[in-house]
Parts: C-alpha cells; sequence; structure tokens
C-alpha cells in the first residue's frame, strides 16, 4: 500500500474514553505522532459516564489480570492527579456483615484478602458495630461487623477524562470527534482506517479501544471478540450519606455482580450501586422501577439515615467479555493491532495500568519512540474555585447558575476544554447535574454554549447527533 | 438582625413585592440572575383573577421605581462557605445584612415523579419552556405535558399561539378547576399518570399506567418544588411554599414583611419547628401570623392543638408559646 500525499500517524487509537484518552496522554509525552478517533461529540461519553468515580483495591479473583492492573493503576493515580490537578480523595471501604454466620466467617475472609493483597494495602478486621461506628457513625444495627480496607480513591471522573483530553491534545495528540471508523485495511507497511466521512487515515499501529463497539471493530479486523452487556443503575442523594465506601458481603461471589456500594461522592453527595443486568442491546441505558426499588432495599440494611428522595438515577452499560476479565492482545492478523476490549469495572482504577502495558506492547511490536523534554499543561482554572476561595470573577464576567455557581467565562473555559453539547456542560461544570437539571439555568446554559460555539441554541444537542435541544419558533 | 439595608434576592412576583413592602422603611435592592425583571409572572398573559401577571409585574416594577428600589438583573446571590455573596458584573461583594430568598420553584425530576425509561433530550421544566420561548425558540414542535396546575396554564396559553407547535396533549392524574380551560381551547387530555419515557436522543413517546403510548418528541414537567439553594432564614413566594395564586403570592410577602419588620424593631423570635408547608419559619412574637399551603379542610396539629383549614393558603395565627411546632394531621 503507498500513501502519496496522506498524513502518516504512527498511532491511531479507536476510541476517547477513559482507556483510549490514557493511552494519548502517556504517548503525548513521546515524540509518536498520534490520532485519536472517536465516534461521539466528545471524550468520555460512551462507557466512561456511566461511572461511579471509585479507584478500587479489591477485585477477584485475585489472579484475573483485571485484580492485577487495578492493584498497578490505583497505585500510579496518585500522581498523576497531580500531574493532571484532578480532585482526588483517599477513602477506605468497609466490607460488613449482615448476619451473624458473615461474621464467623470474617476471619477466613481477612486471611484471603489480606494474603491478595500481598501488604501492599492495609486491612483490618471490626469485629463489631461499635469498633464500625468509630469509622462510619451512621452504620446500621444490623450490621455484625466487618472488614477495612484502605487505599480506595474517589475522583470526579469527568475532571480526569476532560484533563487527559487537555493534557495530550497540548502536547501534540491529533483528536477526530464524531466520526465513526467504518473500514480497516492492513499490509506490511500500513494500516488504513476509513471514518464514516469518506476520509482514510494511515497508521503503523493501530489500537482498538472502543469500548462498547471494540467487538465491532475487531470484525472489521478479521478478529473475534465477543461480549455481554452489563447494565447498571446507580442512584444519586444529594446529601453525604457516608464517610467510608460501604458493601455488604456476600457468601458466594458472583464475578458478575461486582458488588456495588454506597459510595461518597468527590462533592459530598452519595450514589448507591450499580446493580447488574445483562441486556441484549448495547445502547439499553433504561431505568426501570425494579432496579431503583432492588438498590434501595439492599443498602438501607447497612446504613441507619434514612435518604430523601432520590433526585436522580442512571445507567451504565459495560461490555463483559467471554471469560470475564479484561481483553489486551494483538490481532491474529497484525501484531501492529492491539486490541483493549471488555474493560469493564474496575476499567478506571486499572486505566494506567493498562495504558503502559499498551505501550509496552507497542515497544516489543517495534514502535519506536523518545520521551519529549518539552511538555505543555496548564489545568482549567473555573471561575468556581476561583469563587469558592473568594476570588473575584474576571473583568466583565457574570454569574449563569448561582446553584451550580458557573460564571458565564466558565463555559468559554469549556468550549476550550471539548465541551460541545450540553452533557459536555453538564459533567464539565456540574451545570444542571442533579435537581438543577429541570429549571431555567439550563436555558443559560444552553445560550452561552451556543454563544461560545458561534452558532445558534438551535444548533445545541444534548450529546449529538440527533438530541436537539430546541426549534427557531 | 441590624442595619436598614436589605436585599431580595430574585425578581419574580414574589421578590419585587416584598421589595414594595420593605421599601417603605428600608433601602433595598432586589437582585436577579437572568437577564430580564419579573419572573414568571412577567410571562403570564392570562387574566384569570381579572388582570395578568405581566400586568400585576409591570405596577411593581412602576411602583418600586417611583420607591427608587434598585433592580439588578445579571446579579446573584450565592452561598459560599456559609456566607452570602452578591457577585454581579465587577462586582463581588459579601452580604452581612439581611437577606430574603425570591428564587422560586424547580420542577420535580422524573426520578421524584417515579417516571422511569430513558433521558433523552427534550424533558424541560414548565418555567424553563417560557424562557426558551421568550428567546424565540421553542422546545419541540409535539409537546407533553405532565401535571396541571396555574403555572401549566399559563404555558399552554402561550404554547398553543405558537404556529409551529403541531400539537399538545397534557397528561394529568387530576384535572382540579382547569378542565373547562383545556376543553375551550380544545387540548387532548388524559387523566393518567407517566411511568416511562422514550426515546435515546429526543424524546420519541410516554407511556401512561393504562400502558397507553403517547408520541411527542418533547415532555414538560409541570410538577413544581420550592427552589431555595441558599439557606437563607426567610423565602417568600414559591422559594417557601407552592402559590398557584398570584395575590396570594403579594399576600404571603405582606405577612412575612410584618414578621420581618417586627422583628428588626426588637420584637422576640419564634422558630417553627416544621416540615409543613407553612411561611414563615421564623415569625415575630408580636405578629405570629403564617400562611398555610394546603388545601381546604386539611388539619394541622400546632403544639397539640387541631386546627381547620377553612380556604387554600390561609393565614393562620400561632399561639404565643416559646416552642411551635405544627405537623399535617390528615
Amino acid at each position: 500500500m503507498s500513501n502519496k500525499g496522506n498524513k502518516e500517524y504512527d498511532v491511531v487509537i479507536i476510541g476517547a474514553g477513559i482507556i483510549g484518552l490514557f493511552i494519548a496522554y502517556y504517548l503525548s509525552k513521546t515524540n509518536v505522532r498520534t490520532l485519536v478517533i472517536e465516534k461521539e461529540v466528545e471524550p468520555g461519553f460512551g462507557v466512561s459516564k456511566g461511572h461511579a468515580g471509585v479507584i478500587h483495591v479489591i477485585q477477584l479473583p485475585f489472579k484475573s489480570l483485571r485484580s492485577r492492573l487495578a492493584l498497578e493503576g490505583n497505585r500510579k493515580y496518585q500522581k498523576i492527579v497531580n500531574e493532571l490537578g484532578v480532585e482526588f480523595r483517599r477513602v477506605n471501604t468497609i466490607l460488613v456483615a449482615i448476619n451473624p454466620l458473615h461474621l464467623i466467617l470474617l476471619p477466613i475472609l481477612y486471611l484471603y484478602l489480606k494474603r491478595g493483597l500481598r501488604g501492599r494495602y492495609n486491612i483490618r478486621i471490626l469485629f463489631s458495630r461499635d469498633k464500625i461506628r468509630k469509622y462510619e457513625p451512621n452504620i446500621s444495627r444490623r450490621v455484625y461487623g466487618g472488614i477495612l480496607i484502605e487505599g480506595y480513591g474517589i475522583i470526579d471522573s469527568f475532571d480526569l477524562v476532560y484533563s487527559l483530553y487537555r493534557y495530550s491534545s497540548l502536547n501534540g495528540v491529533e483528536f477526530r470527534f464524531g466520526y465513526k471508523v467504518v473500514d480497516i485495511c492492513s499490509d506490511d507497511d500500513f494500516i488504513v482506517v476509513y471514518t464514516d466521512d469518506g476520509k482514510k487515515f494511515y497508521t503503523r499501529y493501530l489500537i482498538n479501544a472502543a469500548g462498547l463497539y471494540a467487538d465491532e471493530i475487531a470484525n472489521k479486523i478479521g478478529d473475534e471478540i465477543k461480549y455481554e452487556y452489563g447494565k447498571g443503575v446507580m442512584i444519586v442523594f444529594l446529601e453525604k450519606i457516608s464517610k467510608n465506601i460501604l458493601a455488604p458481603i456476600y457468601l458466594k461471589p458472583d464475578p458478575k455482580t461486582k458488588g456495588g456500594a454506597i459510595i461518597p461522592t468527590i462533592d459530598g453527595k452519595s450514589i448507591w450501586g450499580p446493580n447488574l443486568k445483562i441486556v441484549n442491546d448495547k445502547r439499553d441505558n433504561s431505568v426501570h422501577e425494579e432496579d431503583i426499588k432492588i438498590i434501595r432495599k439492599k443498602f438501607m440494611k447497612i446504613i441507619e439515615i434514612k435518604p430523601s428522595k432520590i433526585i436522580k438515577a442512571y445507567a451504565g452499560v459495560r461490555p463483559i467479555p467471554e471469560g470475564d476479565d479484561f481483553i489486551i492482545r494483538y490481532s491474529k492478523k497484525n501484531n501492529r493491532i492491539i486490541h483493549v476490549a471488555g474493560i469493564e469495572s474496575p476499567g478506571l482504577t486499572a486505566a494506567p495500568a493498562i495504558a503502559e502495558t499498551v505501550l509496552d506492547m507497542l515497544r516489543k511490536a517495534g514502535l519506536n519512540y523518545e520521551n519529549k523534554e518539552c511538555l505543555m499543561y496548564s489545568k482549567t482554572i473555573y471561575s468556581k474555585r476561583l469563587i469558592l476561595s473568594e476570588y473575584k470573577l474576571g473583568k466583565g464576567d457574570y454569574i449563569i447558575s448561582p446553584y451550580s455557581k458557573v460564571s458565564r467565562d466558565d463555559v468559554r473555559k469549556a468550549v476550550k476544554d471539548g465541551v460541545k453539547t450540553l452533557q459536555g456542560l453538564t459533567f464539565r461544570l456540574k451545570l444542571g447535574f442533579d435537581e438543577e437539571q429541570y429549571t431555567p439555568f439550563i436555558w443559560m446554559g444552553i445560550k452561552a454554549l451556543a454563544e461560545e460555539l458561534g452558532v445558534t441554541p438551535d444548533k445545541i444537542t444534548l450529546r449529538g447527533g440527533k438530541s436537539w435541544m430546541v426549534k427557531r419558533y | 438582625m441590624d442595619g436598614k439595608e436589605i436585599l431580595v434576592i430574585g425578581s419574580g412576583l414574589s421578590g419585587l413585592s416584598i421589595a414594595l413592602e420593605l421599601s417603605k422603611e428600608y433601602d433595598v435592592e432586589v437582585i436577579e440572575t437572568k437577564d430580564y425583571i419579573g419572573g414568571f409572572y412577567i410571562n403570564d398573559k392570562l387574566k384569570i383573577f381579572g388582570e395578568s401577571g405581566e400586568e400585576i409585574i409591570k405596577r411593581y416594577i412602576q411602583r418600586l421605581n417611583d420607591n427608587n428600589v434598585k433592580l439588578s438583573t445579571y446579579n446573584s446571590g450565592l452561598n459560599i462557605k456559609d456566607k452570602l455573596y452578591i457577585i454581579g458584573i465587577d462586582r463581588f461583594e459579601e452580604w452581612n445584612g439581611v437577606a430574603i430568598g425570591a428564587t422560586g420553584f424547580r420542577c420535580l425530576t422524573p426520578s421524584e415523579l417515579n417516571i422511569y425509561g430513558y433521558r433523552p433530550a427534550g424533558i424541560y421544566c414548565v418555567n424553563t419552556v417560557l424562557d426558551i420561548i421568550r428567546d424565540g425558540y421553542i422546545p419541540g414542535e409535539k409537546i407533553i405535558i405532565y401535571g396541571l396546575n396555574r403555572y401549566v396554564i399559563t404555558l399552554l396559553d402561550r404554547l398553543r399561539k405558537i404556529k409551529s407547535i403541531k400539537n399538545i396533549i397534557v397528561v394529568s392524574p387530576e384535572l382540579k378547576d382547569f378542565h373547562d380551560i383545556l376543553l375551550d381551547w380544545d387540548i387532548t387530555f388524559y387523566k393518567d399518570k407517566i411511568l416511562w419515557i422514550n426515546g435515546r436522543d429526543r424524546v420519541e413517546s410516554v407511556k401512561l399506567s393504562n400502558n397507553k403510548i403517547i408520541n411527542g418528541d418533547t415532555l414538560i414537567l409541570g410538577y413544581v418544588t420550592p427552589f431555595n439553594y441558599l439557606n437563607l432564614d426567610f423565602n417568600v413566594g414559591n422559594s417557601a411554599i407552592i402559590i398557584e395564586n398570584p395575590y396570594k403570592i403579594i399576600e404571603l410577602s405582606k405577612i412575612t414583611y410584618r414578621n420581618i419588620h417586627d422583628i428588626l424593631n426588637g420584637s422576640d423570635m419564634i422558630k417553627i419547628n416544621s416540615e409543613a408547608f407553612i411561611s414563615p419559619k421564623i415569625v415575630s412574637r408580636d405578629f405570629r401570623k403564617i400562611m398555610a399551603g394546603y388545601p381546604e379542610d386539611t388539619v394541622l396539629d400546632i403544639n397539640g392543638r387541631e386546627i381547620i383549614i377553612r380556604e387554600e393558603y390561609e393565614v393562620i395565627e400561632i399561639p404565643d408559646e416559646d416552642k411551635i411546632y405544627i405537623k399535617v394531621v390528615r
């Protein structure tokens, strides 16, 4: 295959979710010419958006790739969030026993977990409710004891997504949003990636990080990846309910349940869930009444507080691959193509370790690169942060939402960070995240976004495609 | 509390009406986040109670101007570390004086309304749609409205006059007094609940409790609840209790003013401990009047004594006791 006059890339990544972005982030620190192709209009709009923002420790079974990469990824986070300026906080997880039999089994479970963690994370038994209460004052009277594991984390995963995007693009990674890969062919020299706007891109290496669609991309190459789709519903409460991540102990840990928990969020709310349901349609992110009931019932048992009304419930769909473990491997057709597929929970935790694994595989497949000396990055400072530190707004700036503390200038900065849609504005600035969604401040956001993008509000969408917001009179 | 300056946050009818009361004795400023003064009722052209909301608001603006009350758009009240700030264009000041919240309502979310399914584009709150229309846009062409109240009626009146809107359907489990208006305006309605929203990108249809599917590209939510996010001692209008009658909003402003006025002049305060829809929750011991946001025949328990509400938004006097608790009996 000859490439006359077309721009060549060393690496093309399909997918700008958390995995594609982490790979792009590491590659942006090198002299590798990288292009990311994403079918959604913004980064992180696929699997990554249905996230509860937890950095995990325990992932059973310990011998799985998932577990190994999660433990490795977890330890890389502090350095990354420091570099990117993303909010991150270490928290403990308490696995609680809600039945006396579980209390008897605690020592066995403790020894099993301790061995699996190999001394890298602190873990201790709390033999009574009172001992748990020292860490978690609101623990239920129905809880008999538990196991406390240190080293978990909570993160604003949306901030992480946009910061990784910003870092990578400032350091030379190119992005094409809103275009679907329709075909891929390769020979000894090049891999050619065709997108649905009729363009083609020549690259030496290709990474399939297409999340829920990695099975379809693999198909185009002639490889087979088989998925089941797991839907998980999460419910959001506006108030702080727990200090720690709280999860009940299961006697028969079903690898597909992935627990679910009461999770404190970085901005002081509480997320409960997720549950897990196998669905046939990967676009099925509907929430059913029974999901809410199951989650409420499950977690009400372990906490004494009666939470207020549920303001928001949402569902995420994750790819569950055959074998229920991450797939990170070379294509059978071409070792310059790498599949990174089936990255379900704890994919966010493992992402930095997955990305490093992929870079290693690229090197082994013959990609030579050097680290760049000069790297650019400055964290976008939003007015919200300034306001919270009692700094004045910039000249001429004004507030468009006193509820989520967003200023007009924040919208300009968000657009520079890659926001093009109302959902992006919500993810980036928290405008309309919960009860504010059904107030006029949303319209203020749409108008500001349109102004900033140089279009009229009827061109603004919720999340791209046919999700238009308003029409002309 | 001291000082002669009082801040009112929100320029809807409740904010303007309490500002007018206060302006008789105090320096008052009304601040508004949006680019227009007048809140919900400036968009109301219906003469349900003899005059339209727009006429009432314009009258108030005139009188406030006469009394030299400052009305500032693009100015917001923000809660930062439990302190109140006024933030506007080239303005950033901490407010230590008395502040009154008049921040109106928000809509109940689909989750709060037990509506399940998808969350596509095209789900809006009733007052968001009024702002969209105000700026020359429509929320969609085939509209489903959920809930029926004074606010929905005002919106319906605006929507039905827009030619590019092809279809309007109202779904509500209760039709209340608005049945005749719907018939007059020839608007299709279903006396039912919405259980499910369909549509991945944009609203496509909703499912009712009898499994009937109604098609539309827009769902407007009409169930409203107070939206007070500033943790202030005093709130008026819909940020305190939902009041569907503009004259009752004005009345609540008047009794709230009397309570505040007495307290500022040295009267003892009584704090009312209650989750009930009553306002204000801090009253002057000399005045002791509150408004109850309940329909007639509701029974309230006030410090162990049962009181029957005789009319909607009745103003009741509470007993002269140090502690007051109020519960709804039935």
